[in-house]
């Protein structure tokens, strides 16, 4: 949603963001370095920085995992959300540096390439305690590499959103993995209970919140609408909306928004063309619908976004029948400009 | 008119006051847990040994040179830290054995075996062992002292036999003091590297006053036996064979096949 | 095993030369034509996205001749 990219799109908010992430992350590795340094003075260098970024990324993909959950049950997150690539990035630089370390001390400048020994030095694949674990950190840091080289919005664009969210989905996917690098690594030398339940417990709040936030979301989905005519349901009051707010509907595997301003009534698609965002949890700004995730805007009568900007929403037919909004759930094509229905005073 | 929901969006210059106090909470909470959370994992740690690695410090060391059973330097017991045996294990750069630094000296300047030579390197002790790396491979023999030749064996005593004694394979380079920790799961790969790169194996186990002992692994006959015990390296093992003391080095020769396992 | 990999890395590393010099000529040509965004966008944004080009560059190739 840019007029020509640029490689960051500073902010005041962008700015305080990355700051306060970079201070965060610097203020550990102090405290993390002082604590190693007091009680445990024979640490070595090489040892404190594998520790050290292992820790943070850890700590890190924990952080990036809860915000999107939080968010869903809970708006006030939002700005979170908004700049957590440079979350991603900045935690995949911190595994990056974690996983070239590692590499370098455990596998390089020995018989063979050191990406060949991380395959080949240990290959006990059917053992859990003796499983190689390198090899699930490798897979894990490509697919934050993938991810970090394409959070660009230039990606997600050149990429297809389908393609580039499942890609970004896959994070799941290397949190698994990392997991299971922590379990069978690190935890098999460093015994202590401590670590088994720092572990466990991450899991558990990163499983729970997304357990809750989707009952939440599947709750708002199984409303049943009764069709009326015409092709038309009946989906609320005008009451239930406030002015300039949306509304979120689901008729007939339909995600609809319906909003409510000056006066008068219209529905687009619900899913943002960005990152599908949920455009009914936002609101009109400036005349136009206001994505809550990204600020995408669109025109609410024909799902357009303002020029110079090109992307389109399908929009709904839309009727009030006394203070009740029917919808049309058959969409119309993207940008398809529909009269919004008027409120009678 | 009722008070509007406030909305955030993100490029924006101000986010709402609502979001901020939210967003203000949140960090301050993970602020407040990553000291906690810090401290926690560093204090539950093993520990380290104080093992050393003089990285960036080179040290010329003096002494008979003993080609086999693996390279070792024996220097004056007063050139050496008191609590330090003066038998020096060579090793080579990064992961490799020092043989082949030692055949390649030996190529350019004749036979060393025996001879007193002055060896360039970075130190490597602990728990009363010293190796020295040839950090600078061909380069680490500064001179050949031309004196007479000195008996090798002088020092070897009886063998004595070794039935199912329990400990761990490590690389003694790592082990020493180039990595903390130098044994267990996390260095697993890079004994193997190691071992594979032809540093000599060494047995760590413990005797009755529950210290350390070490002994470098051989074949039955003296042979190199660094490729068939890779899969057994940074494990809990048990171990059988007739151990011999030389050169200032516990040597223990086994047949690797007998090495067992032992689940935990 | 130990061959298997090295050739997988060979084969990587040559995808990710031909990722290289796919960007050369991407940058001269093909990517106002892929996205015309991107006309009048800043060296820093050219960078920023260096890494994926040469990682995606099948998909930005295949768009790119579709236009």
């Amino acid at each position: 949603m840019s007029l020509n990219y640029t490689a960051v799109g500073w902010n005041k908010q962008k700015k305080q963001y990355v700051k306060i992430l970079w201070l965060g992350i610097l203020a550990f590795l102090i405290v993390f370095a002082a604590l190693q340094f007091l009680l445990h003075p024979n640490i070595s260098v090489e040892t404190l920085i594998i520790r050290w970024s292992a820790i943070t990324a850890f700590i890190l993909l924990h952080i990036i995992l809860v915000i999107g959950p939080l968010c869903r049950l809970n708006d006030r997150y939002l700005p979170l959300l908004y700049n957590r690539r440079h979350l991603g990035v900045s935690m995949f630089l911190i595994a990056a540096i974690h996983g070239v370390f590692g590499t370098i001390q455990f596998h390089a400048l020995g018989d063979v390439n050191p990406i060949v020994s991380i395959f080949t030095s240990n290959q006990n694949y059917l053992e859990i305690s003796n499983f190689p674990f390198q090899i699930l950190g490798f897979c894990a840091l490509i697919i934050f590499f993938l991810m970090a080289i394409s959070s660009h919005d230039f990606w997600l664009k050149n990429l297809s959103p389908k393609f580039w969210k499942a890609m970004h989905m896959l994070v799941y996917v290397a949190y698994g993995l990392i997991i299971l690098h922590v379990a069978t690594g690190a935890l098999q030398y460093e015994t202590h209970l401590i670590y088994w339940i720092i572990l466990i417990a991450g899991f558990l709040l990163v499983a729970s919140l997304h357990i809750v936030s989707g009952i939440k979301e599947r709750g708002n989905l199984r409303k049943t609408y009764q069709l009326q005519e015409e092709g038309f349901y009946e989906v609320c009051s005008l009451s239930d909306l406030e002015e300039n707010c949306g509304k979120s509907v689901f008729i007939n595997a339909e995600n609809i928004a319906i909003f409510k301003y000056n006066g008068k009534v219209s529905a687009v698609n619900n899913i943002c063309k960005h990152q599908m965002g949920p455009i009914g949890e936002g609101k009109i700004i400036d005349d136009c619908i206001t994505c809550p995730w990204h600020g995408y805007q669109y025109m609410p009568e024909n799902g357009q976004s303002p020029p110079p900007f090109k992307e389109e929403l399908s929009t709904y037919n839309v009727r009030l029948l006394k203070d009740k909004i029917w919808v049309n759930p058959s969409p119309l094509p993207e940008g398809t400009l529909v009269k919004a229905a008027k409120i009678d005073i | 008119m009722k008070k509007e929901k406030p909305f955030y969006v993100g490029w924006q210059e101000e986010m709402p006051k609502e979001h901020k106090s939210t967003v203000k909470k949140f960090i301050i909470l993970i602020f407040i847990a990553l000291p906690i959370l810090a401290f926690s994992i560093i204090y539950a740690q093993r520990g380290f040994n104080n093992h050393q690695f003089e990285l960036g410090k080179s040290t010329e060391l003096t002494g008979i040179y003993h080609s086999s059973p693996v390279p070792v330097l024996e220097v004056l017991k007063t050139e050496m830290k008191p609590d330090l045996s003066n038998y020096v294990m060579l090793v080579g750069y990064g992961k490799l054995g020092a043989e082949g630094i030692m055949e390649d000296i030996e190529a350019l300047k004749g036979d060393l075996d025996g001879k007193r030579v002055t060896l360039k390197g970075t130190m490597i002790y602990g728990d009363g062992k010293a190796v020295l790396e040839l950090t600078k491979k061909t380069n680490s023999l500064i001179t050949i002292h031309k004196d007479v030749i000195y008996p090798i064996v002088a020092n070897k005593i009886l063998s004595s036999n070794f039935d199912n004694v329990v400990g761990e394979i490590v690389d003694p380079k790592c082990y020493f003091g180039v990595m903390k920790p130098g044994e267990g799961k996390i260095h697993k790969s890079c004994a193997t590297r190691c071992i594979s790169g032809g540093i000599p194996p060494v047995f760590k186990t413990r005797n009755f006053q529950n210290e350390n002992e070490y002994f470098i692994l051989l074949g039955e006959k003296g042979e190199k036996i660094n490729r068939q015990i890779l899969d057994k390296i940074a494990e809990k093992v048990s171990i059988s064979g007739r151990t011999e003391f030389l050169n200032g080095w516990n040597y223990l020769y086994i047949n690797p096949e007998t090495i067992k396992l032992i689940e935990e | 095993m130990e061959q298997i990999i090295q050739i997988a890395i060979y084969l990587d590393l040559g995808y990710l030369i031909l990722g290289i010099v796919f960007s050369i000529f991407f940058y001269r040509k093909g990517i106002e034509k892929v996205d015309e965004v991107t006309i009048g966008s800043t060296r820093g944004f050219k960078l920023i996205v260096f890494p994926g080009v040469v990682v995606f560059w099948p998909f930005l190739l295949y768009k790119w001749m579709k236009t």
